[in-house]
């Protein structure tokens, strides 16, 4: 059985040796960062009659994927910052960066043609088709102070989501099992985990639950209204919108709702709309039950607490 | 902590699935559809949140039917007949026609309209809300139908009655009009009839060459007006009266018929983001995003300008013809947000379908000012 020490991402033969800088740059790369889509592509396909080569090969393609997009991400947002460390565009050039990610996208390519099942191709393609397109509308919304939850989860279900649900499909798909019901289910149960982790992560920014210590009201500084922001605003004036663009910290944000009291009460109302979520995705998790082998049974009480972990990360 | 589920997933085999989704399947609980998997194919499933009816606070059923019937679509229907009833006589006197040539009955017949109408667009719009709701549309977005059945404030068997209902009351009062020129009135109503399945049935092919564009013009335009105008007339007085209207009456009525046009081809650019192959009916389904802002701003200018034309030209009162343009104006400060979009999911996005409407009604508005001041 794979485990997760044996889950390498990042070989040294995976690159040309000759690329000046390439390789240092990956090191960092992969060296940080949590792997947790790698971890759920481990625990999935450990009930599914995959070969080891094949799980490290699907976990490679998320974990590249992912990078890639971060890659990116930070040259788009002008990041300094990625894990505590200086941001690979910073560090080395924005013209290495936008390569770096290229070259990880076409990496997976060739990976997933040597492969050989061309409906994973195809599923790959189009996911990171959406996350592309998440990403630009993302953009498209930056320093938009008025744009709602629905919207925002919108961009999510293309940008986050994608990812999870890709993690959730891509092993069975691997396993050449193709039942539309079952990729429906895991489809919604992918959209849900991720629109849970980037609503427990936007409210990281707040400063709840923030054991990560990440910087707080970052989004808010950077011009993006966040999903927690969105809530919070839904009834402000154009006034209080305006005031909430200038907050600093976080007691200026108490202030603009009547006190951290008021802000805890909002939480605490946006935890419980998402616990109907969480709700929701152990309710389908148990309807999988009608599309899995017997022996795959196991896997639904491995994937009951994901959606309860990425929200409130404990 | 996760509460305890409520959720109940059903498949289409199942015995109680019909009756979960028309919400008749018990008398104190109520099945919201959260989920559907598979619509419209054999293995269709659908996952329901369980609530208490208890537990929802419904408004008055008159605010209900009143949310369920679209309100703010009554500008498109029920404020054109108005404007169509309000019309006929300035129209008959620039024709030298006296209002002794009017229906003595010409009260009854004009309210009798726009009950049909207005009973008709609620029979619409209901059975528009239990079609969606039974092909899982309405849980794709939030933004779509009246959302009464999935708020919970009235279960789908009950909105299917209701527009029935609405439906036998637009027949019963229909039919008393069909005594005056019953042959054109059956053969306007066979048109209309006609036109509608047309704009719901067609192939992707005539949406991209704007045929939808067309049936909306029709509809809202001439088929409407002039139905409206001949159901005014009694029994007895001869049809060729309405002729002389001719003219100016297909002026008339394409002028609002383009502007109920316009105001759909907002409303579908909005669902841009979401569109789905087929989806879109009007020219904009073959736009992107850019385009299409242009093509509705452009169109915006001809088509507001239009209604102070048409005033002038049939009237040549200068006033109503100012009043007109004062309307352009105003109308064209909200296109200019509308043109200046950043992306499909920008928050004034939502706004879009809502201006568009109070153009319309704007347009509308002015011209029964414009039309009371040259009586």
């Amino acid at each position: 059985m794979l485990s997760l020490k044996d889950l390498k991402i990042f070989e040294k033969d995976d690159f040309p040796p000759y690329l000046p800088k390439l390789n240092g740059l990956y090191d960092e790369l992969f060296s940080s960062g949590k792997g947790f889509r790698s971890k759920l592509i481990l625990m999935i396909s450990q009930h599914l009659a995959l070969k080891p080569d094949s799980i490290k090969l699907l976990a490679q393609t998320i974990e590249f994927i992912h990078n890639a997009s971060l890659l990116h991400d930070d040259l788009i947002d002008r990041s300094h910052l990625r894990r505590s460390k200086p941001a690979a565009w910073l560090k080395y050039s924005p013209e290495y960066a936008v390569l770096a990610g290229d070259y990880l996208l076409a990496r997976v390519m060739v990976n997933l043609s040597r492969f050989g099942n061309l409906r994973l191709i195809q599923y790959t393609a189009e996911m990171i088709s959406d996350l592309l397109e998440g990403e630009w509308i993302q953009d498209s919304l930056v320093q938009d102070w008025n744009v709602n939850l629905e919207q925002l989860d919108q961009v999510h279900d293309l940008k986050t989501a994608s990812l999870f649900k890709w993690c959730l499909r891509a092993p069975f798909i691997a396993e050449e099992n193709y039942d539309e019901g079952l990729h429906e289910v895991l489809g919604q149960m992918g959209g849900i985990l991720g629109v849970l982790f980037q609503r427990g992560d936007d409210l990281l920014d707040f400063d709840i639950r923030n054991k990560e210590g990440k910087a707080i009201l970052g989004d808010l500084k950077s011009g993006y209204l966040n999903s927690v922001g969105a809530y919070l605003s839904r009834d402000f004036s154009e006034k209080q919108i305006e005031e909430l663009t200038k907050c600093e910290d976080l007691d200026q944000v108490y202030v603009l709702l009547g006190g951290e009291e008021k802000f805890q009460k909002q939480v605490r109302e946006f935890d419980q709309m998402n616990d109907q979520a969480i709700a929701l995705y152990e309710h389908l998790n148990e309807s999988l039950k009608d599309f899995l082998k017997p022996n795959e049974v196991g896997l639904l009480a491995e994937l009951k607490p994901l959606a309860h972990l990425l929200y409130y990360r404990s | 902590m996760a509460v305890e589920s409520q959720y109940k997933t059903l498949l289409k085999s199942d015995e109680n699935f019909q009756r979960y989704l028309l919400g008749s399947f018990s008398s104190d609980l109520l099945a919201l559809p959260v989920e559907s998997f598979g619509v419209g194919t054999e293995r269709e499933r659908a996952t329901f949140l369980l609530i208490p009816e208890s537990k929802i606070e419904k408004p008055h059923w008159l605010k209900v039917y009143w949310k369920a019937i679209r309100p703010e679509l009554l500008g498109l229907t029920l404020g054109q007949a108005v404007l169509a009833a309000f019309s006929l006589e300035p129209l008959l006197k620039i024709n030298g026609l006296s209002v002794e040539q009017k229906s003595p009955e010409f009260l009854w017949t004009s309210f009798a309209c726009l009950l049909v109408i207005f009973f008709t667009h609620a029979a619409a719009c209901l059975f528009n809300d239990f079609r969606d709701h039974l092909q899982g549309l309405d849980r794709k977005s939030s933004s779509q139908g009246s959302r009464v059945i999935q708020k919970g404030w009235s279960r789908a068997f009950e909105v299917r009655r209701w527009a029935y209902v609405n439906s036998a009351l637009a027949l019963a009062i229909g039919s008393s009009l069909l005594w005056g020129h019953w042959f054109l009135l059956l053969g306007l109503g066979s048109l209309t009839a006609l036109a509608v399945l047309f704009y719901s049935y067609m192939t992707p092919f005539w949406n991209r060459l704007g045929a939808g564009d067309f049936w909306i013009t029709l509809l809202f335009g001439p088929l409407m007006y002039f139905s409206i105008w001949i159901s005014v007339y009694s029994p007895g007085v001869p049809f060729e009266t309405s002729k002389i209207l001719f003219e100016e009456g297909i002026l008339l009525s394409l002028c609002f018929g383009l502007l109920a046009s316009w105001t759909f081809q907002v409303r579908q650019f909005q669902g841009i983001f979401k569109r789905q192959a087929g989806s879109f009916r009007t020219v904009v389904s073959r736009l992107n995003f850019d385009q299409a802002k242009t093509f509705i701003s452009i169109e915006a200018i001809l088509f507001f300008a239009l209604p102070s034309f048409c005033f002038y030209w049939i009237w040549k009162d200068f006033t109503g013809a100012l009043i007109l343009i004062f309307g352009m104006v105003l109308s064209l400060y909200q296109v200019w947000d509308l043109y200046h979009l950043p992306s499909p999911l920008s928050s004034k996005m939502p706004q879009m379908k809502a201006y568009a409407l109070r153009i319309h009604s704007t347009f509308l508005g002015l011209w029964l000012v414009a039309l009371w001041l040259i009586r």
